[in-house]
């Protein structure tokens, strides 16, 4: 208790005033956006609401998804009609709050059949987390229930801000300004504070990632001891049971354990491979027997009760073949960079992707993808993308020598860059195929958010060790001004 | 990285950083300020129909009907999208009628073109009343007018009293344009609804008191931490 309470001392003051304005600002988006409008929300409701009530994740095996209290709130709050529709509103007269509240205080089941959504293939550690608040609500409505599990949301994404400002300070000691920076941009993000305010699994995804690239920094700048072992181990056990996503970052980590091992075997190779072992064990022995329970006990279907279906996808419903490899290997490409000429099928005809998925999306696109800034907006972002990225490179080239230095850890970050990029690709081209419908979205790529905090640092780092701070406290501003002009582009779209 | 900041610490030019934060401040809120501003027509509700793809094909001369809820007592203008195939738009007559058939409200539009088209109002009776819509298409052309599209076997408008397997979306605007000052109170009595009422008629201005704390909170930070 003594070291944990000695652990929460050596957080920085600045650290801590990060978490309560992450913590309070998620909140806020959490009462801007209305009841269920955070992209699958109502399945990660449902998971969790199955779970709570049974103690058991969604068996997957026909019947409904939702249960009578949550099909009632959805069809009262007009759910179905306002998503995908801007100029649709959900309840906006008090006769139709009356009419909602009356529903909700019937005696309606919250139990359902925990059928499949988009989200029951996904392990319960979230789902777990986010029945405590589901209990401990006084009040048995759904509305209130949800409000209350929103925070568990918050708390997570407050937590990842706090991971960014530890990852920046161990990776630059000697820049207290970055640290604070880095963390502010985060913790306004628009697009990462629409995902934490829902009830949604990703939040979980998120900490945990940014947790990682923290640890395995701190590992290299440290040393691997049997204590970041274990840590790295729980991390990617955290991770991987948040969502199978993580699996992605997973070669990444593998190869940074494996060079931190190496980097310890001054102190013999037997020790230096039991921290890699330890960590290995912690990490993949409760996937294990996350995926025995599947088998065995909640009869899921299969290991990992289908959630690596949809990117293992080999062939395509309702006739429509197999999806070959130069098909995979042509749309990953075409995710991120301009289509070569030799590639004949063009799956983004909406031209360069790395803007109009990555980076407008990261500047916002929000509810159901149905809304977003007027266009000069997402113009200006691709301006300012063109100096940021001269600024970033002019401040790495100054920095080579200590670039150097820890290029072999980034070497495997960029392997678990490259991991969740091509996971992306993987799943989206036999998402595409199946519906017709368009994959990728830009919050997909969040597990790297610790990487977002570090390019905007970086481009304040451009400006050159005198005039660092000023741009770094300009871009925080503009960060600030994002996050509060989505929040009233979100009140004009919901309430306007 | 760290390299670069291996020697002694640099003194930043605070006052600069200082600066920059008090400008920055004052350009957010200016421009909020000048943002609220602005004055357009602004959403009164819908008959719920999502707008989707152009679900009903109307020949010139029929009438296209569809059950709806009451119409919000502020709703001076409806909006329904409509396809001409690029002919110029027929005489179009909207009615909103009661439950025995009586006009409600009634609003028509002649000439133009097609694209979003707004039928100012003329309110005849109690728009609570209401229960249903009927849209007369002028002319010798057919029109293609834009909602939802429903699975066979299931209908939703009418077509000349056919039924069609798809549903019309219609907007209602209030009279006249506003700014978001002067919408502000509307905003507000919406944003308590649908939603735990942990704050009842108090959550919108409780959210804007504690976004005002969070930059005040982070103002601080920055001018402790940069400044």
């Amino acid at each position: 208790m003594s070291r944990l309470r000695a652990m929460f001392a050596g957080v920085p003051v600045a650290a801590r005033w990060s978490f309560g304005i992450a913590l309070v600002n998620a909140i806020v988006w959490g009462l801007i956006v209305p009841p269920f409008h955070v992209p699958d929300e109502q399945g990660h409701f449902a998971y969790t609401q199955y779970l709570a009530e049974t103690g058991k994740p969604p068996p997957q095996q026909g019947g409904s998804a939702y249960s009578p209290q949550e099909i009632v709130a959805l069809r009262d709050l007009h759910f179905y009609s306002t998503i995908g529709d801007p100029n649709q509103r959900g309840v906006i007269t008090p006769a139709e709050n009356s009419t909602l509240k009356a529903d909700l205080a019937k005696p309606l089941s919250p139990l359902s059949d925990g059928a499949a959504t988009s989200t029951t293939n996904q392990p319960p550690l979230y789902y777990a987390l986010a029945a405590i608040p589901y209990w401990l609500s006084p009040s048995h409505d759904v509305l209130s229930r949800l409000a209350l599990m929103r925070l568990l949301s918050a708390l997570l994404a407050a937590g990842t801000v706090v991971a960014v400002f530890l990852f920046l300070r161990e990776l630059l000691p000697r820049l207290p300004w970055a640290w604070t920076v880095g963390a502010l941009m985060v913790a306004f993000q628009p697009q990462v504070n629409f995902i934490a305010a829902g009830v949604q699994g990703d939040n979980l995804l998120f900490f945990a990632s940014t947790l990682a690239f923290l640890i395995l920094t701190r590992a290299y700048r440290r040393g691997l001891t049997p204590r970041r072992a274990v840590a790295i181990g729980a991390i990617v056990a955290i991770g991987l049971l948040s969502k199978l996503t993580f699996l992605a970052l997973v070669p990444g980590i593998a190869l940074a354990v494996a060079l931190l091992g190496w980097r310890e075997r001054h102190t013999g190779w037997r020790r230096a491979t039991l921290m890699v072992v330890l960590a290995a064990v912690i990490a993949f022995v409760p996937l294990g027997l996350y995926g025995l329970l599947n088998l065995t006990v909640w009869h899921r279907g299969s290991f990992f009760a289908g959630g690596t279906a949809g990117a293992t996808l080999t062939t395509l419903p309702n006739g429509g073949g197999a999806v070959t490899l130069r098909e995979t290997l042509d749309y990953i490409w075409q995710q991120y960079l301009p289509r070569l000429p030799f590639m004949h099928r063009n799956f983004f005809p909406g031209g360069n992707t790395l803007i109009h998925v990555w980076l407008n999306g990261l500047v916002g696109r929000f509810g159901w993808l149905d809304y977003g800034f007027p266009g000069w907006v997402y113009t200006l972002a691709e301006w300012l993308l063109v100096p940021f990225l001269i600024l970033a490179a002019f401040a790495l080239a100054q920095a080579r020598e200590a670039v150097r230095r820890v290029l072999p850890l980034f070497i495997c970050f960029g392997v678990m860059t490259l991991g969740l990029l091509v996971a992306i690709g993987y799943a989206g081209v036999r998402y595409q195929l199946s519906t017709g419908f368009q994959f990728a979205q830009a919050r997909y790529l969040f597990p790297l958010i610790a990487l977002y905090a570090l390019f905007g640092v970086t481009v304040a780092r451009g400006a050159g060790r005198r005039w660092a701070p000023v741009l770094g406290a300009g871009l925080v501003l503009l960060a600030m001004a994002h996050g509060l002009f989505a929040e009233t582009l979100t009140i004009s779209r919901y309430y306007g | 990285m760290s390299a670069d900041t291996t020697g002694e610490p640099v003194r930043s030019p605070r006052k600069l950083a200082r600066a920059v934060i008090v400008v920055g401040v004052l350009l957010v809120v200016a421009t909020l300020v000048l943002d609220m501003s602005g004055s357009a027509p602004r959403l009164a509700g819908s008959d719920r129909v999502r707008t989707e793809v152009f679900s009903i094909v109307a020949p010139g001369g029929s009438t296209v009907c569809q059950a709806v809820g009451p119409l919000p007592s502020d709703t001076g203008t409806a909006r329904i999208l409509v396809g001409t195939y690029y002919r110029p738009l027929p005489p179009l007559v909207l009615r909103f009628l009661d439950r025995s058939g009586g006009a409600v409200a009634r609003g028509e539009v002649t000439g133009g073109r097609q694209g979003n088209v707004s039928f100012p109002l003329r309110q005849l009776g109690r728009s609570s009343t209401v229960g249903r819509v009927c849209l007369h298409v002028g002319g010798r052309f057919q029109v293609a007018l834009a909602g939802t599209p429903l699975p066979p076997g299931q209908f939703g408008a009418t077509v000349d009293r056919k039924p069609v397997p798809g549903q019309l979306s219609i907007y209602y605007l209030r009279r006249g344009s506003a700014s978001w000052w002067q919408f502000l109170p509307v905003v507000d009595a919406r944003f308590a609804l649908g939603k735990a009422s942990f704050f009842g008629s108090w959550t919108l201005p409780f959210v804007a008191v504690v976004v005002l704390l969070v930059w005040i909170a982070a103002v601080a930070l920055l001018w402790r931490e940069l400044g």
